[in-house]
């Protein structure tokens, strides 16, 4: 938690990420910025949406995958419970529908963890201003990747097999019923035209769908 | 064998276990042609003893559905032919064929009290043979089949019914023989190839190791050194450090686009994709997307130019602007992308995107933005072919 000597106009930022090492790391960079204070930090989705609707912050700084959810949910929670709050994805894993599900959900800002700090910095002030912060490469690999036929559960069920896992071990993962997961791996199989389901993940992971 | 998707075996195997039961369940009434009695004068003649017989028959059917099942579940034999083709093996007896022995008993026992009849008896005799006999080597099923015909001659039987009958067996024995054997084929087929689906993401996945490590070892291993620099001169107070810092950092963004490129794979998007790709990244920021021509409007030697505008100019778009509405427009002699909501201040800035897009296209074609308003044209020319390479 950082309180200190910060102008009234300061942008008031939440931090919610589960690696402890780079979530210390950036809020130690973002409260050197003169016009930023972090406001307090989280390392999970009920922890954040509880942080972020005592604190009402300017900007919510959320990493995309969190152990208990991903952050596109907190940033659908923290619409409802601060609507003054805007979000900004910061990620290590760039998935081309993420970006698409983001812009969808009205989140303006989506980056990736190694973006400098000086950039990240300039990236919530355009957020909080109501400018989008998209980072370029991520844009650029998201048109690339055309448009993915695949539900984003598909999309999941398909990564959780693209390293030849049984059906039994993919619906572990998933969360899934094992008839469910052959109901998705066999639709999505159809729709990638592919003989199998090995052929079917290398199919969508060439083209940037999972 | 729980996770197998293949449905051609599972198609192969239905055909299979149906003609068995077909074969077990009509064999008998070949026999009591061989006899040249209907099954309605020995229903006449002999009630009970028919009854049973045709409890045999479904009884008969099951047992050998139940023995393909049993051969299904368990692996082939490691043992190969003589041509190198898998053998199918024996199946072991279990309680089925037990089941299918009760009726013959007592069809002897019947017979013993005079109250059946000897097409019946004989009937019942050679389909407990067949369901037996189906379970081993062929060679036993056609030797048994043989010795048999030859023993009941013997005690009796005449040939002309004892031949037809004998022949049956032998046919029934050999064609279910061969049928599992064809069946093991595919089943073969079938492993072999869910094998070299696994092997193939065996081989993907080291390759993929070994990339990674090629590329992470690198670059950690001069983060450490840089790191550990950063650290001794931050003591000393030395000004240096920053510079190291900082190159550091460099070191691991690159390392990690690195990576990202190796998961990626390189892939060459072509236009279509990249069409398809612009419109559904710009419609899912709620933007209006109006494409005007199609991908096959541009000529193939300028596909790959049309796709890096559009890649370009999406992203620009997307981070520069905020737009309601995006049209589209691929031509034979070009490119256009028009959008509304650009920025207000009025120049345009010359900066980073257009001037590096200019510079990319040289020689190619030519970039032309214009702007009123609030709207943001984007104008790509082709050069003609022929022009300045």
């Amino acid at each position: 938690m950082m309180t200190g000597t910060v102008p009234p106009a300061a942008l008031r930022v939440v931090l919610v990420d589960d690696e402890h090492l780079i979530r210390s790391a950036l809020a130690t960079m973002l409260s050197l910025e003169e016009d930023l204070e972090v406001l307090g930090e989280a390392g999970t989705v009920a922890e954040g949406a509880r942080l972020i609707a005592e604190t009402t912050p300017d900007i919510a700084v959320v990493d995309l995958q969190l152990p208990d959810g991903d952050g596109l949910e907190l940033c659908e929670q923290i619409a409802e419970a601060s609507p003054a709050t805007r979000c900004l994805i910061l990620t290590s894993h760039a998935r081309p529908g993420y970006l698409k599900r983001a812009l969808a959900q009205g989140v303006l800002g989506f980056l990736p963890k190694t973006t400098s700090a000086e950039q990240l910095a300039r990236a919530v002030q355009a957020v909080a201003a109501g400018r989008r912060a998209i980072d370029p490469e991520l844009a650029a690999e998201t048109i690339s990747s055309g448009d993915s036929p695949l539900t984003p559960r598909e999309a999941d069920v398909l990564e959780f097999a693209a390293d030849g896992a049984p059906v039994e071990q993919i619906a572990r993962r998933a969360h899934l019923a094992p008839g469910t997961v052959r109901n998705y791996l066999s639709s999505a199989q159809a729709k990638l035209q592919a003989a199998n389901r090995h052929e079917a993940a290398a199919i969508a992971r060439r083209q940037g769908w999972i | 064998m729980e996770t197998r998707t293949a449905r051609q075996w599972s198609v192969f195997y239905a055909y299979t276990a149906w003609s068995v039961v077909l074969i077990q369940a009509i064999f008998p009434l070949g026999v009591l042609l061989a006899f040249g009695t209907p099954v309605p004068a020995l229903l006449a003649e002999a009630p009970a003893a028919t009854a049973v017989l045709i409890v045999q028959m479904v009884v008969g059917a099951w047992s050998g559905h139940r023995a393909l099942a049993l051969w299904s579940a368990a692996a082939l034999p490691e043992a190969r032919d003589r041509w190198d083709l898998p053998q199918v093996g024996s199946i072991p007896a279990d309680r089925s064929l037990l089941a299918t022995a009760v009726p013959s008993a007592v069809i002897v026992l019947l017979q013993l009290l005079g109250l059946s009849a000897a097409p019946v008896l004989v009937a019942s005799l050679t389909l407990l043979a067949a369901a037996a006999l189906l379970r081993w080597r062929w060679q036993i099923g056609a030797a048994v089949a043989v010795a048999t015909t030859v023993i009941a001659m013997a005690f009796g039987l005449s040939a002309p019914v004892a031949f037809p009958t004998g022949a049956l067996l032998l046919a029934v024995v050999l064609t279910v023989r061969i049928s599992l054997w064809l069946a093991a084929m595919v089943r073969e087929l079938d492993d072999a190839r869910e094998a070299q689906a696994q092997l193939a993401v065996a081989e993907e996945r080291l390759r993929f190791a070994r990339d990674l490590h090629d590329v992470t070892g690198r670059d950690l291993s001069v983060i450490a050194v840089k790191s550990e620099l950063v650290a001794q001169l931050a003591e000393r107070g030395d000004p240096r450090a920053a510079e190291h810092g900082r190159e550091a950092a460099q070191i691991a963004r690159t390392s990690l686009a690195e990576i990202r490129s190796l998961v990626r794979g390189y892939r060459e998007a072509d236009l279509a994709t990249e069409l398809q790709g612009t419109a559904s990244l710009l419609r899912s920021a709620h933007v209006e997307v109006t494409v005007h021509g199609a991908a096959e409007d541009v000529p193939a030697a300028r596909a790959g130019t049309a796709a890096w505008v559009l890649r370009e100019g999406g992203t620009n778009i997307l981070r520069h602007a905020d737009p309601s509405a995006v049209e589209i427009t691929l031509r034979a002699d070009g490119v256009t992308m028009v959008n509304d909501g650009a920025p207000e201040d009025a120049e345009i800035r010359e900066g980073s995107g257009l001037a590096g897009m200019r510079e990319r296209l040289d020689g190619e074609a030519r970039l032309d933005v214009r702007r009123e308003g609030g709207t943001f044209t984007l104008d790509v020319r082709f050069d003609p072919p022929g022009g300045p390479r």
